[in-house]
């Protein structure tokens, strides 16, 4: 996606600067849900930015999840990733907090 | 033969699982059942709630299988888990495995319980008399 970043200072003709960004859906489950009160949403970031960045993102929005994304592992498109992962368009991007199955 | 892998809201059906895996060349049929019980950590527990992803718990109860497969030359498996809400008494998870002799039979069952506990992403919340809180393991 190409976002149009508009500079106020700037005189008009050079006030026009491409970012490329693009769009990347989160979802959310267990104490992730509860505490956003989501199932998923879409945030547009910086082409190439990785899960350590979107996870400041996501502290700065959901102080409440500080605890729990400490203990928490990281999935995109339903495989396990570290979290100096880079992310592409459309990725799904999850976070797993401490399972308990069985 | 493809395993069969269920996620599913709806009671567990133990005996059709069973079914589903026995053939002429078994001779042990393993079968694990997780049932929900009313105490933990001390506390009394009311029911309890699973989450669960359910496309990544798939493609990970797939990945454990095909291991378990590998390992143990299994060929007839059986997961399914449940989720939502679940009452004292009610299984969440059975796996059934189904081999020529016994060993093999007990070993795949338990590294599939085990690894499933670790790896694939469902999650559990205790409702207690006294308060609720998503628990590990």
């Amino acid at each position: 996606m190409l976002a149009r970043v508009e500079l106020a200072s700037t005189p008009l003709v050079q006030n026009l600067c491409y970012t490329f960004h693009m769009k990347i859906r989160i979802r959310y489950f267990a104490s992730f849900r509860e505490i956003t009160g989501l199932n998923e949403e879409i945030l547009v970031v910086q082409e190439g930015t990785t899960i350590a960045k979107v996870r400041e993102m996501l502290l700065d929005r959901y102080p409440r999840l500080q605890p729990i994304m400490e203990r928490s592992v990281c999935a995109v498109n339903r495989g396990y990733v570290a979290a100096e992962t880079h992310l592409h368009e459309d990725d799904e991007l999850v976070f797993i907090p401490p399972m308990g199955g069985g | 033969m493809n395993p069969i892998i269920q996620i599913t809201r709806e009671p567990l059906d133990r005996n059709a699982l069973i079914a589903s895996v026995a053939h002429a060349g078994a001779g042990g049929i393993v079968t694990f059942e997780g049932v929900v019980r009313d105490t933990a950590r001390g506390k009394q527990v009311r029911y309890l709630e699973y989450d669960v992803y359910p496309e990544m718990a798939e493609q990970q109860i797939r990945a454990i299988v095909a291991e378990a497969e590998r390992r143990w030359g299994v060929e007839r498996i059986a997961v399914a888990h449940r989720y939502g809400r679940l009452e004292i008494g009610e299984a969440s998870v059975v796996i059934v495995v189904a081999t020529p002799h016994r060993a093999e039979a007990f070993d795949a069952c338990r590294y599939i319980i085990d690894t499933l506990k670790a790896t694939v992403p469902i999650w559990k919340k205790e409702v207690a008399t006294d308060g609720e809180e998503w628990v590990e393991g």
